[in-house]
């Protein structure tokens, strides 16, 4: 077996990963992506398709989410928008006391998000079919979405016509630094490389361990209803204000709170339960019911809605909840990129640049210190 | 004999049967209009599976017209996509 | 879950027994797709009907379930029923849901006028309506035979009663040559009355002067600016291929009827989890000699353990239910096996005998909708392969949507599956997380 040779290997073709590739790529580096399956098969394809900036507090997540969403918009220029990327726009509201969702968006405006207050007859401007019993809300026109599997399909596709290689069906078996080089090895390949990106998601962590590093990414479990195809009763991606409360949360009980949005292809989807039950696939009814009664409280439309199907993913997240974006402590050569927990589409990105520019020894784009996996690899040194 | 509304005409129907078999009896084939293509589409399994032969009834869309049983209380359209 | 005959003929058991059984079913009334009747009709199965007024059996119509959750007290089905919850714990389950017809895509399939053969025999046996005037039966296998048989029954029964009607059956093909019953000659000598039966048919047949086209397939549908009428293309089929000798012919009709046989409705068992095998294509339940599924306290009988048709499915339902009042070792048990081994010999070679093409998206160069709800075509499909890196029915569905509408994919994820064997994935189990209708507002009940 003859070796294959790259300047960079990228492990995981989800939309990290495939980011990844793009600023590697763009940097000028060979770069090879490696998947256990094919395009998009972990978490990229249970996802929504978020790229969201009102979820976030101030703080490194929200100015890596807000350069990261402007850069979804280059990427779609340069590679052409075949994945449904558009600045929908978000809606926060409040059913009681929205004292918290004005501070919050006050602060957040702050830190340079687009932010405006409206009130009940706004509301019902934005969206027509919300419950009347809403009176205040904030609406945030940065808020974007796009279908994911056909953007890490449709990139890596594109960089393909650039000189990436892609190779799926390749799980790694190990990973071994020689001399100047790391080599990946999977079942039927050996690919020696200056630099390995880990972007396996919630793999991420036995990937570390592959490579003899270690790194605290684990699953979290969360649900999305799906309707049957509907008129556009829904415009913006809606959510309830204690979202983002339950976003920052580490209470390992069951929480849910509802963001609903509507889809090009008619449905709408319901998401954001937030549970942390490790890899067991299983759906609760518990679960389903309370995101219906969720949903059907903020839209009454829904109630006729009929639910077509539930898909469950896992949200790779790391113990403080910011992704993992920088250089291993351990292994020169390699680096994660991983950890972005219900995130990684909106961040993918700003991380993806993140790491090429770490890798060229440039200046990154955001400050990478709260990213950098030291601080969970301090322990070990 | 007892009638439905299908868009502006009256239906008429036996008992126990299904609004589908009413529709296709008095020469209705067209149940609805596909989102994308806005191709005509009628009953196509007949029992349930298939999602083809929807219609809207009293305002609610995407009820299957096989499975429904003709009522006089009944007010049928032709769903056009998801309208 | 399921009143048809598998369904039925355990609860026949269970209701000799003081044991407490629900029947559920999602259609208003028992016998499933097999004893189909309209609704002021009596059950068509005579040794059934005091099955169906047992005070023991607690029936359950018109019920969708959605989902089911097993925990150690036993196993929780939730459905829906006329907009309310039904929500009740079981010791044991008995899934008998059996099979969704199988059509193929054909350009022009979703023409109004075009549905499957089972459809028409419910708007014959259901409705008592022929839906057309010139009717085509197409397709492969031995469901052609009843349905053809009802729809010249119900002809006569029409012209009797009404001198001017003239509604004809204009054409029956069948792609499989006769030729290939000697593929199922053990199954033919262990099943003689089988014989008997295709003799009658085929007499019958030859009295009304009809003949079955065999060897030839539907390649496409088009409209014809006349009312309702469609012309279709008849072409000969050899092997997986067709061919152009001989010639192929033209025929115009306004209701056309296919059917290339049953996959299992594994929608249910997906829900549970149950562990499926792979059997001439189809994706199966898993069951041991006593129809117990791979969950404890699961059994599971009739069509979604391998398609075979009443008869075996009505010995099933019995060996099942005589296993749940624990007599699965009983001699009644074991003759019950016997008979089942003869009849699957026999369901077996029939399978082989119509075999359905794996290539039939070959069939027409033309482009093809494969999902009807999403409206995605056979080019889409391939083109996710080639081009977008799928690899698989589950990862093509999620860049194309086919199987994501209305349907999920009851009526297209088998036919996608041949799609993607030719780009070397392996098959796509099924997963259908919501089992029947349910909306949101009864969810927040």
């Amino acid at each position: 077996m003859k070796p294959l040779r790259t300047e960079v290997v990228i492990i995981g073709a989800g939309i990290v990963g495939a980011m990844c590739a793009y600023y590697v790529n763009r940097a000028g580096l060979k770069a090879i992506v490696i998947d256990r399956g094919t395009v998009a098969s972990g978490t990229t394809g249970a996802g929504e398709g978020n790229i969201m900036v009102s979820d976030k507090s101030p703080g490194p997540e929200l100015e890596l989410a807000l350069k990261s969403r402007d850069m979804w918009f280059e990427v779609a220029q340069d590679l052409g928008n075949e994945f449904e990327l558009v600045a929908k726009g978000g809606l926060a509201v409040s059913r009681g006391d929205a004292s918290s969702l004005f501070e919050l968006s006050n602060s957040q405006s702050v830190a340079g998000v687009q932010t405006k207050r409206v009130g009940a007859s706004e509301i019902q401007e934005l969206e027509p079919f919300i419950s009347k019993a809403i009176q205040n809300g904030v609406h945030y026109p940065q808020d974007a979405q796009c279908q994911p599997m056909l953007a890490a399909a449709h990139i890596l596709r594109q960089l393909q016509r650039r000189g990436l290689e892609f190779i799926g069906h390749q799980e790694v078996l190990k990973i071994e630094r020689k001399s100047e080089n790391l080599t990946v090895r999977t079942s039927t390949l050996e690919i020696q490389s200056d630099f390995v990106v880990n972007a396996a998601g919630t793999w991420a962590g036995e990937i570390a361990r592959l490579a003899g590093s270690e790194l605290p990414i684990m699953p979290r479990r969360g649900f999305i209803l799906v309707t049957a195809p509907l008129p556009k009763y829904v415009n913006h991606k809606v959510y309830d204000s204690d979202y983002v409360d339950n976003v920052a949360s580490s209470d390992a009980d069951l929480q849910t709170s509802t963001v609903i949005e509507g889809t090009q292809s008619g449905t709408i989807l319901i998401g954001a339960s937030r549970e942390r039950v490790g890899f067991d696939k299983s759906i609760s009814v518990s679960v389903i019911q309370r995101l219906a009664r969720q949903a059907t409280s903020l839209f009454p439309i829904l109630a006729g809605a009929q639910l077509l199907r539930v898909y469950n993913g896992f949200r790779p997240y790391s113990p403080d909840h910011l992704p993992v974006i920088g250089a291993d402590s351990l292994i020169p050569g390699l680096y994660h990129c991983a950890g972005h927990e219900g995130a990684g589409i909106g961040l993918s990105a700003g991380s993806g640049k993140v790491i090429a520019q770490l890798i060229k020894n440039e200046i990154p784009i955001v400050n990478p210190e709260p990213f950098s996996p030291a601080r969970f690899q301090m322990a070990y040194l | 004999m007892k009638h439905f509304k299908f868009d502006d005409e009256n239906i008429p129907f036996h008992d126990g049967e299904s609004v589908a078999a009413a529709l296709l009896r008095a020469g209705k084939w067209r149940f609805r209009e596909t989102r994308k293509t806005k191709e005509d589409r009628s009953l196509f399994c007949g029992i349930g599976h298939c999602f083809d032969c929807i219609v809207v009834v009293n305002g609610e869309i995407n009820q299957r017209a096989c499975l429904l049983e003709a009522d006089e209380k009944l007010s049928i359209r032709k769903q056009l996509g998801v309208n | 879950m399921g009143a048809g005959p598998a369904g039925l003929a355990a609860a026949r058991i269970l209701s000799e027994h003081s044991v407490s059984v629900d029947v559920f079913d999602q259609y208003p009334r028992a016998g499933g797709q097999y004893w189909r009747h309209a609704k002021n009709e009596p059950f068509p199965a005579e040794s059934f009907k005091t099955t169906l007024t047992s005070s023991r059996l607690n029936w359950l119509f018109e019920c969708s379930i959605w989902q089911i959750e097993s925990e150690k007290s036993g196993h929780t089905i939730y459905a829906i029923q006329n907009g309310r919850t039904i929500e009740r714990t079981y010791d044991a389950l008995l899934i008998a849901t059996g099979a969704i017809e199988r059509p193929l895509p054909i350009p022009g399939w979703t023409l109004p006028g075009v549905m499957t053969a089972g459809a028409l025999q419910s708007l014959i046996k259901g409705q008592g309506l022929i839906p057309g005037e010139r009717i085509v039966v197409a397709g492969s296998g031995p469901f052609l035979f009843p349905v053809i048989e009802s729809l010249q029954k119900s002809i006569q029964q029409s012209s009797s009663s009404n001198p001017s009607s003239d509604i004809r059956i204009v054409g029956i093909f069948e792609a499989r040559k006769l030729s290939r019953w000697l593929l199922n000659s053990v199954g033919l000598l262990l099943n003689p009355e089988k014989v008997i039966d295709a003799m009658r048919f085929l007499i019958n047949l030859k009295r009304e002067k009809l003949r079955v086209t065999t060897g030839r397939v539907i390649t496409s549908i088009k409209d014809t600016n006349s009312k309702n009428v469609k012309r279709i293309s008849v072409m000969p089929l050899k092997g997986e291929k067709v061919s152009n000798n001989p010639t192929g012919q033209e025929l115009d009709c306004d209701v056309i009827a296919i059917s290339y046989g049953f996959t299992p409705d594994l929608t249910i068992p997906s829900i549970l989890k149950l562990k499926t095998v792979n059997k001439e294509d189809d994706e199966i339940v898993m069951v041991d000699s006593n129809q117990r599924s791979s969950k404890l306290g699961v059994w599971a009988a009739g069509e979604i353990t391998g398609i075979g048709g009443h008869e075996i499915a009505i010995r099933e339902g019995e060996i099942a239910a005589l296993d749940i009042l624990g007599k699965g070792g009983s001699l009644t048990s074991a003759i019950r096996k016997i008979d089942r081994w003869r009849k699957q010999i026999f369901a077996t070679g029939l399978a082989r005998v119509y075999k359905v093409s794996k290539r039939w998206f070959e069939w027409n160069a033309d482009d093809v909708v494969v999902c009807r709800c999403e409206e995605v075509s056979r080019d889409e499909i391939i083109n996710s392969f080639r081009e977008l890196g799928a690899d698989s029915v589950r990862t093509s569905k999620l860049f194309t949507r086919a199987g994501m509408g209305m349907c999920q994919g009851r009526l297209c994820h088998r036919n996608v599956q041949d799609i993607a064997r030719v780009f070397g994935s392996e098959s796509t189990k099924i997963s259908r997380p919501i089992g029947g209708a349910v909306t949101l507002g009864e969810l927040s009940d």
